[in-house]
């Protein structure tokens, strides 16, 4: 069964930029173009570049695949968000503002560790926020045309029986 | 213009009014069916194979979440008032009601699980076979004492992490833990069957509307078959506004509603019967009140909203290690619940709780819906283990069974309407100690499965308190329950309403308890068995 292109009607604002290596070229070749950049309609021009570079950080383009940027993550968070009601914007706004602090202009890998430290148990606004953002990347991601190729999965077709485990080893 | 005049009224098309619809039909009764929504049309309404995001910008603009474009979306919000402990109630309006939406878990209720009820398995069990022949029930013949075995097209096989969770039952059986691990039972079709329903093609979004029809659904089965007898007219987007009665509220004549232009009309019937959840026909039979019966209709048991009863629980999940680098390429069988953990605490119960649990167990990978998301750290080595952990992972979903309680039931808001005036639901849920004590073994349990299994657990709620339950939004029953006294139930074993005897009720309301399996299954078999009734009494002249 053919699958639809993800992210297909963000076409209509999309800002395909050029991929900064080869390698990243090599992934977005295989990507519908409504999975690049696009001009963001709820974030401002800064606030998206900081979404960016995190959600990049958190799921980097690499050797073993496409990451967040060819899945056109934070695309899809700045749409969600322009349709959002005033506290959840405000809440990301303010979660956006509170890793900008933190990082204090230095590179934002630099505070990726610390805004990990306690993820199960979060202290600060940024460490909360950034729980919310990794969540809401990671469900992007995983709705992407770049995520389904990184996961290798292949599903969602018409198969004409389900095999399940032929592993014998696995019940003993 | 006159009003129409039916043998039978059925208002409700989700499971158990589909069946009633077909029943009632081929008996040659002339049946109205009223349905509050219309008719959805797979791949034109509902497109469960595209992916989330396919129309999030409309999806967004409409209001509703990011997500598939799906059955669900058309599920009402706002219908009910929530108090207490989160209660959620799922009410799609839609020719097949939540049928649309249901995984197809078919397991019958067993000889214990009657115990409590005034009818015996043994007088249902021939309308079970019945009904899963009509609806195609794959399945194996697992010899369960308390989940029988049925009338099975043939089973689907477990994924390789549900072979590792069976491989943990095992090792705990043997410390002498009873409990069976077995695969599920569905009415999905898995081989071709004489419904002409299409055989599954397993792209795992039955939940969100099969496309192709392979999953029963009201919609594709026994309306149709009703329609070709000729006996079947259909009123949709027709919402019942009231319960028309002669004035001493023992006899139903009809019905009133309100119709898709907003105009108001009625239909005359000789019987009328009720399919419209449990929630909904509670709260229609209490709206409807008069002077010889000021607490609703049917009602002088004051039984009508109460013992409410629903599934409750929480998941844990596991990884595990071994599995790591298998080919999950493509584990979406017949949606995520392959296999059912059961037989817990079925004829030696449970010195810290009453009651039973059953437990759903599923996994693969499935980006859109990944089983596994907290996964720790950022960077390469997260991504790694996002995609290596839900290829390995499985999760145990509980579905247990709320002790009931005089502190959750049904009642109308007394401000609060909808959009045609009538008084909205209040649904009042209280977790108690006993439903923490079973979610709390439920927890130990499936911790230790997975242990015992080789495995990691990822994710757990490990202390349980009220706030980490979450209720089975669709599996409310109980609020018009049936029994042989009339002043301590609403419906005899028939179905058919002690106060008026034209009424009949044929959704889950009419349980009388409730077990930790699946109601469907149940509330398809009951309908059939009181649609039978209701007809044998158009026969001997009882309802005329």
């Amino acid at each position: 069964m053919e699958r639809r292109e993800l992210f297909r009607i963000l076409t209509v604002t999309a800002l395909a930029g050029a991929p900064a290596d080869a390698q990243h070229d090599a992934h977005t070749k295989a990507l519908p173009a409504s999975e690049k950049a696009q001009a963001p309609r709820f974030f401002s021009a800064v606030e998206y570049k900081t979404l960016e570079q995190v959600c990049e950080l958190l799921l980097p383009s690499d050797s073993e695949g496409p990451g967040a940027k060819e899945a056109g993550v934070a695309a899809a968070i700045d749409t969600i968000l322009y349709y959002a009601d005033a506290r959840l914007k405000q809440s990301w706004r303010s979660g956006i503002a509170a890793i900008q602090m933190m990082a204090n202009g230095k590179p934002l890998a630099s505070i990726m560790d610390s805004l990990a430290e306690n993820e199960s148990t979060p202290k600060t606004e940024a460490e909360r926020f950034f729980g919310m953002l990794k969540r809401a990347a990671v469900e992007a991601f995983g709705a992407s045309t770049a995520g389904r190729q990184f996961f290798g999965y292949r599903g969602d077709t018409a198969i004409p029986a389900f095999t399940g485990c032929t592993h014998p080893e696995h019940l003993h | 213009m006159a009003e129409q005049l039916f043998d039978v009224c059925v208002v409700g098309s989700g499971p158990g009014g589909g069946i009633a619809t077909y029943v009632l039909a081929r008996a040659g009764l002339k049946v109205a069916l009223v349905e509050a929504g219309k008719r959805l049309r797979p791949g034109i309404d509902f497109n469960s194979h595209g992916s989330p995001y396919e129309h999030l910008e409309d999806r967004l603009r409409a209001g509703l979440q990011p997500g598939t474009r799906n059955v669900n979306g058309y599920s009402e919000r706002n219908h009910f008032v929530p108090v207490g402990d989160r209660p959620q109630h799922g009410l799609l309006k839609a020719l097949g009601g939540r049928s649309l939406c249901w995984a197809g878990h078919s397991l019958r209720f067993g000889p214990l699980d009657f115990k409590r009820w005034p009818i015996s398995y043994d007088e249902v069990a021939p309308y079970y076979s019945r009904a899963e022949k009509f609806m195609g029930v794959y399945g194996n013949r697992d010899g369960l004492s308390n989940m029988p075995d049925g009338e099975f097209l043939k089973g689907v096989p477990l994924r390789c992490g549900e072979q590792m969770l069976k491989r943990g039952v095992e090792r705990v059986k043997a410390k002498g833990r009873r409990m069976e691990f077995v695969a599920q039972r569905k009415a999905i079709l898995t081989e071709p069957h004489a419904s002409r329903r299409p055989v599954c093609h397993y792209c795992g979004h039955c939940m969100g509307g099969c496309e192709v029809d392979s999953k029963y659904t009201s919609a594709n089965t026994p309306i149709p078959a009703a329609m070709r007898t000729g006996y079947l007219t259909l009123f949709l987007d027709c919402t019942m506004t009231r319960i028309l009665t002669d004035n001493s509220g023992r006899k139903v004549q009809g019905i009133e509603f309100v119709k898709a232009d907003g105009k108001q009309d009625r239909i005359r019937c000789r019987a009328l019967v009720l399919a419209c959840s449990a929630v909904e026909t509670a709260r229609q039979l209490l709206i409807n009140t008069g002077g010889e019966y000021p607490n609703g209709l049917a009602n002088s048991s004051g039984q009508i909203g109460r013992n409410l009863c629903s599934h409750f629980g929480l998941s844990v999940t596991g990884v595990f290690p071994e599995l790591r680098g298998r080919d999950a390429s493509n584990d979406d069988g017949t949606d995520y619940y392959h296999s059912l953990l059961t037989a817990l605490n079925w004829d030696k119960p449970n010195p810290r709780f009453e009651g039973t649990y059953q437990v759903q167990c599923g996994a693969g990978l499935h980006p859109y819906r990944l089983g596994v998301r907290n996964v720790p750290g950022w960077g390469s080595s997260f991504k790694r283990d996002l995609r290596d952990w839900n290829a390995c992972h499985a999760s145990m979903g509980m579905q247990g069974s709320l002790l009931i309680s005089s502190r959750t039931f049904i009642d109308l808001d007394p401000q609060k309407k909808d959009r045609f005036g009538v008084p909205l639901p209040r649904i009042h849920l209280h977790y108690g100690d006993n439903d923490i004590a079973m979610a709390q073994d439920m927890v130990e349990t499936c911790e230790e499965i997975i242990h015992a299994a080789g495995g990691r657990v990822v994710s757990s709620p490990g202390r349980v308190t009220s706030e980490t339950l979450n209720i089975d939004y669709n599996h409310w029953v109980g609020t018009a329950r049936m029994g042989t006294n009339p002043r301590s139930s609403v419906v005899n074993t028939s179905g058919q309403s002690h106060d008026v005897p034209n009424l009949f009720l044929t959704d889950a309301s009419v349980f009388a308890a409730y077990p930790e399996k699946n109601p469907t299954l149940t509330n398809i078999a009951l309908s059939w068995r009181t649609s039978d009734r209701l007809v044998e009494k158009f026969r001997s002249g009882e309802i005329s």
